[in-house]
């Protein structure tokens, strides 16, 4: 022991979990239970489905009348609400040992930097995906996990991977899905402004929903693969490990949008529309829900085995 | 100093796995995309065989216009395949037929504009091909998108006593990408 050092500030370590090597500081840091961070995200599920009935609400009521400008910009203000709120939600959460500010926001903007960079160019001038990925139901399945959702993981995977996640202050296996949450909302963020931009703004209504959705699957697909990678930090994990976290992230990202455009569909009728777009609210928050309870729970599952090894 | 009793293969090697990962995935996909793009099914329309693109919408043809089919999905003008079988005088060749077009295309869209023209052999079957661009702006009243710039293609043939001209247009944004598929659809025709 005497000739190692601490896996996260290479001061000369006293204790180990598994095979890292931790001085007192950091493995009271990596045992600790961060019950700030759970209640952050279910207290952004929780705001974000009220901020969209509010928003769905007022756009019912007052039936603004917005020109095509007013639309974008307020469709561009919405995009950016939900990373805001989490945000807020966060940082109120976490006093106790809060992450540095500049490190979330590194994260977020890279990870918008890389979405709009990389994904967006991708996705609509190499692999063109609104030509092909429907036409059948299988195809929509396979190419939402091959390609929308491994290229999507990869690169929040590698927003986080290769910039906080050697910094001394990624000190805790939870900061894995904390970095990792802001990655995910960074991309949804570009997600939503671009479908913003990309349609001359969109009606209030169910413009909200979409962009509740999208934040709240991309942060919970994210939050996925930060697990891996905060446990692959701090516990000696097999070659298989973190391949199979954002394998997981994909797959789940594939159907997720695969089930959301099955349960949205409605049949037309004469009097309503095609789709129900609250159908896709309710998935997006039961996943987002169900995925931070999983994450909690295994968290709190490994620091108890950690301590009783 | 070590930060680790023993590094494990994961440690080392996982950000090289997870790239490998990804790779073979977005490969797949690929392989996917290319499979279902080359979908096609056959036809017989005129005279005139071949394999038209798979989950294409054929519409009503027009007087002469034997297959005329249409991508679904997308946003902005429809890629097309069109093929017309029009009689013509004996002594006719492929480039007598292109110059009428030209010039009923000319009085039609006002916006065409004639990009290239040259001899070509496809299938080992002389022909001649037009390229050239206009602005759709009138093609649907009803809808509310901008006008687009469109390019097209015609592939003028003779065979007997009428000629076969094949066209494809389709946007600005999508012609050269699309371009390939248009190619095994014009060598999978047989007149």
């Amino acid at each position: 022991m005497a000739d190692q050092v601490c896996c996260v500030c290479s001061k000369p370590s006293t204790k180990t979990i598994g095979q890292r090597a931790f001085c007192d500081e950091h493995f009271e840091t990596a045992t600790h239970q961060r019950k700030g961070v759970w209640r952050s995200v279910w207290g952004q599920v929780i705001a974000l489905v009220v901020f969209v009935v509010l928003v769905y609400a007022a756009e019912a009521f007052f039936k603004p009348a917005l020109g095509q400008t007013a639309l974008m910009l307020a469709g561009v203000v919405l995009a950016v609400v939900p990373a805001l709120i989490w945000l807020a939600f966060f940082y109120q959460q976490d006093r106790l040992e809060p992450e540095p500010k500049a490190f979330i926001a590194s994260v977020f903007i890279l990870a918008m930097l890389v979405a709009a960079a990389i994904w967006l160019p991708l996705a609509e001038s190499v692999f063109r995906l609104s030509k092909w990925m429907y036409a059948d139901t299988l195809t929509t399945i396979l190419g939402g996990i091959l390609i929308v959702g491994f290229i999507q993981e990869f690169l929040k995977y590698a927003a986080v991977r290769y910039s906080v996640y050697r910094s001394a202050e990624f000190d805790e296996a939870t900061d894995g899905i904390v970095y990792a949450t802001a990655a995910g909302l960074g991309f949804a963020t570009v997600l939503n402004i671009h479908f913003v931009v990309a349609n001359g703004g969109v009606d209030l209504g169910t413009g909200v929903i979409r962009i509740a959705i999208v934040s709240l699957a991309q942060a919970s697909f994210a939050g996925i693969t930060g697990y891996f990678l905060g446990r692959a930090k701090f516990e000696s994990e097999p070659l298989w490990w973190m391949p199979a976290g954002l394998t997981l992230a994909a797959v789940l990202n594939g159907l997720f949008f695969w089930l959301r455009t099955e349960i949205t569909q409605s049949t037309v009728t004469l009097t309503s529309g095609g789709s129900n777009p609250w159908y896709g609210l309710v998935l997006a928050a039961v996943l987002a829900g169900g995925t931070a309870a999983a994450l909690a729970w295994l968290i709190r599952h490994n620091i108890k085995s950690a301590l009783a090894a | 100093m070590d930060t680790n009793i023993k590094p494990s293969l994961g440690d080392r090697y996982s950000d090289w796995a997870v790239i490998v990962v990804t790779l073979v995935a977005v490969l797949l996909g690929w392989l996917l995309m290319s499979n279902v793009q080359s979908r096609a099914v056959p036809f017989d329309a005129g005279g005139v065989k071949g394999l038209m693109p798979a989950g294409w919408v054929t519409d009503q043809a027009n007087t002469g216009v034997v297959l005329h089919t249409t991508e679904l999905g997308g946003s902005g003008f429809s890629t097309a395949y069109q093929l017309e079988v029009v009689p013509i005088a004996g002594d006719a060749s492929p480039t007598d037929v292109a110059s009428l077009y030209s010039i009923n295309r000319a009085q039609d869209l006002n916006t065409v504009r004639v990009l290239d023209q040259q001899d070509v052999t496809v299938n080992g079957q002389n022909g001649y091909k037009v390229t050239y661009a206009f602005v759709d702006a009138d093609s649907d009243l009803t809808r509310a998108d901008v006008p687009v710039v469109v390019r097209g293609v015609d592939y003028f043939f003779v065979a007997g006593d009428h000629a076969v001209v094949v066209t494809y247009q389709a946007g600005e944004d999508n012609y050269e990408a699309d371009f390939g598929r248009f190619r095994r659809f014009l060598e999978s025709l047989n007149f």
